[in-house]
């Protein structure tokens, strides 16, 4: 029987100009045989709604301007009283070592930053992570 | 099942983990599907389809938009294809649809061809059930036009919509004929560029020297959904459309080939898992005997005519009857055991 596809709601902030390198990401983790899911976010809030809707396996979120560390902990608040705990989430982006701690405290299962690991890196975390649930 | 009277009760959760089972085919969905059944049939289902670029998911956002201003609910069905080298997929419709995105009203579910030939995923028609059964008013399935993927749509849904582009290189003559003879409204999207008025008349000429005449004339509407141009024309050719299935009885005829054709899709695939499992219990035998087709020693279909009869014996001592069309009630209950089975045999292959 075959193993189950791995469903990853892929997501950036609209505000957020950055936008290639999560393309790349999305075309990465599409190569590694994941369905992503790829939106854009207006507000915070829909992402766990579309997580909930699309019953993903993994939400990562991407960050290159300002708002990770007022928004993640909102996302992780949320995935708890939704019942959603079960949920991997892995953010990247511009961040420093002290957000990063923060975040990895808070629940999040990886945080990739640029020059550390590479893109497929990212793609066997969520793999390993989401199978050995 | 539990999940099914949380489905009914409104949890979003419930509706979202239901249609993943029943996409995995894990076990129970069987049971799902047929427990939800008597609750569907009153969600009016829209197919939109139509080339990559021509704006399908644009004009799926601006249409659910106008139903909820006429306080109808809705639920979407956006497919896209599965890589068949990586088996992965990039389920980027969402991304047009953002003014939606946060309508409580509104549920989207993104689905991934799965290597399903005919362009709609294998689990899309359940999919549209549940949501159906959850009470959607409207259930729009929003896929891509390639190849025999319009010929599929149209078996889902209660009205298809072709949506086309002016100056898209798609030459009406060469589209295949079977869109011209099934599409229930066509729509000439960013119909702003050059070109649109004569895609328009293309496509008359082309509905005019097709089969059969109708008794429903398919409208071709112009529209340019992002500035959200005759969308509220396109709205009221549905609902005409729908008065015209009600009164001529389209409906239900239509309804019940639907239901042929899903019923033989179930079949097909149920047999096909027989087989699967067959092959595979038999890798090595089957392997030495392509072995021997390839050198000519035997023949492809002396070998295709084995194992249809081992299939056929196979079910047969599940049922402890032989295989016998007028018992088909056994033959559905013991594939819920064969699929259980199947599960423990493979179980999951990973290790941690």
């Amino acid at each position: 029987m075959a193993e189950r596809k791995i469903r990853v709601l892929l997501s950036k902030s609209d505000q957020d100009a950055h936008e290639l390198n999560v393309r790349y990401v999305a075309r990465v983790l599409k190569d590694a045989g994941m369905e992503v899911i790829f939106t854009r976010y207006q507000i915070i809030d829909d992402v766990v709604k579309t997580a909930l809707e699309e019953d993903v396996d993994a939400i990562a979120l991407s960050y290159y301007a300002s708002g990770v560390m007022y928004e993640v902990p909102k996302v992780m608040q949320w995935l708890k009283e939704r019942n959603m705990e079960d949920v991997l989430v892995v953010i990247g982006g511009t961040l420093n070592a002290a957000e990063k701690s923060k975040l990895l405290e808070m629940g999040v299962g990886a945080v990739f930053t640029p020059g550390v690991g590479t893109v497929q890196d990212v793609a066997d975390c969520i793999i390993s992570k989401v199978r050995c649930r | 099942m539990e999940l099914v009277d949380e489905m009914r009760r409104g949890s979003i959760r419930a509706l979202a983990k239901l249609i993943t089972l029943v996409e995995n085919e894990q076990p129970g969905a069987f049971e799902v599907m047929e427990r939800i059944y008597s609750y569907t049939g009153k969600a009016h289902i829209i197919g939109i389809t139509g080339p990559s670029g021509a704006g399908k998911s644009t004009l799926t956002d601006k249409i659910t938009k106008e139903l909820r201003r006429r306080n109808d609910t809705v639920g979407i069905i956006a497919v896209d294809p599965t890589s068949p080298f990586t088996g992965g997929a990039l389920l980027g419709d969402r991304v047009r649809m953002a003014g939606i995105s946060n309508d409580e009203g509104v549920f989207i579910r993104s689905m991934a061809s799965r290597g399903s030939l005919g362009g709609l995923a294998r689990a899309t028609a359940d999919a549209v059930k549940i949501l159906d059964a959850f009470g959607k008013d409207y259930v729009l399935i929003e896929t891509v036009g390639v190849g025999q993927d319009e010929v599929d749509i149209v078996k889902a849904a209660d009205v298809s919509i072709m949506v086309m582009m002016p100056g898209s290189g798609d030459d009406i003559q060469a589209m295949k004929a079977g869109i011209m003879e099934i599409g229930d409204i066509f729509v000439v999207n960013k119909a702003d560029k050059d070109g649109a008025d004569r895609l328009v008349t293309e496509i008359k000429m082309m509905l005019e020297l097709g089969s059969a005449p109708r008794e429903w004339t398919a409208p071709i509407i112009k529209t340019v959904a992002t500035e959200n141009q005759h969308i509220d024309i396109l709205v009221e050719k549905i609902g005409e459309h729908r008065e015209f299935l009600a009164k001529s009885g389209m409906l239900d005829i239509r309804r019940k080939e639907r239901i042929r054709a899903e019923i033989t899709k179930i079949v097909e695939h149920e047999i096909f898992r027989y087989y699967e499992s067959l092959i595979s219990e038999n890798k090595d035998i089957f392997d030495q005997r392509l072995e021997h087709i390839l050198a000519r020693k035997e023949n492809p279909y002396q070998l295709a005519k084995q194992v249809v009869e081992i299939i056929g014996k196979k079910i047969g001592a599940m049922t402890r009857k032989p295989f016998d069309i007028g018992a088909p009630a056994l033959l559905f209950e013991n594939i819920k055991d064969y699929q259980q089975g199947l599960l423990e045999d493979h179980g999951s292959q990973t290790t941690c």
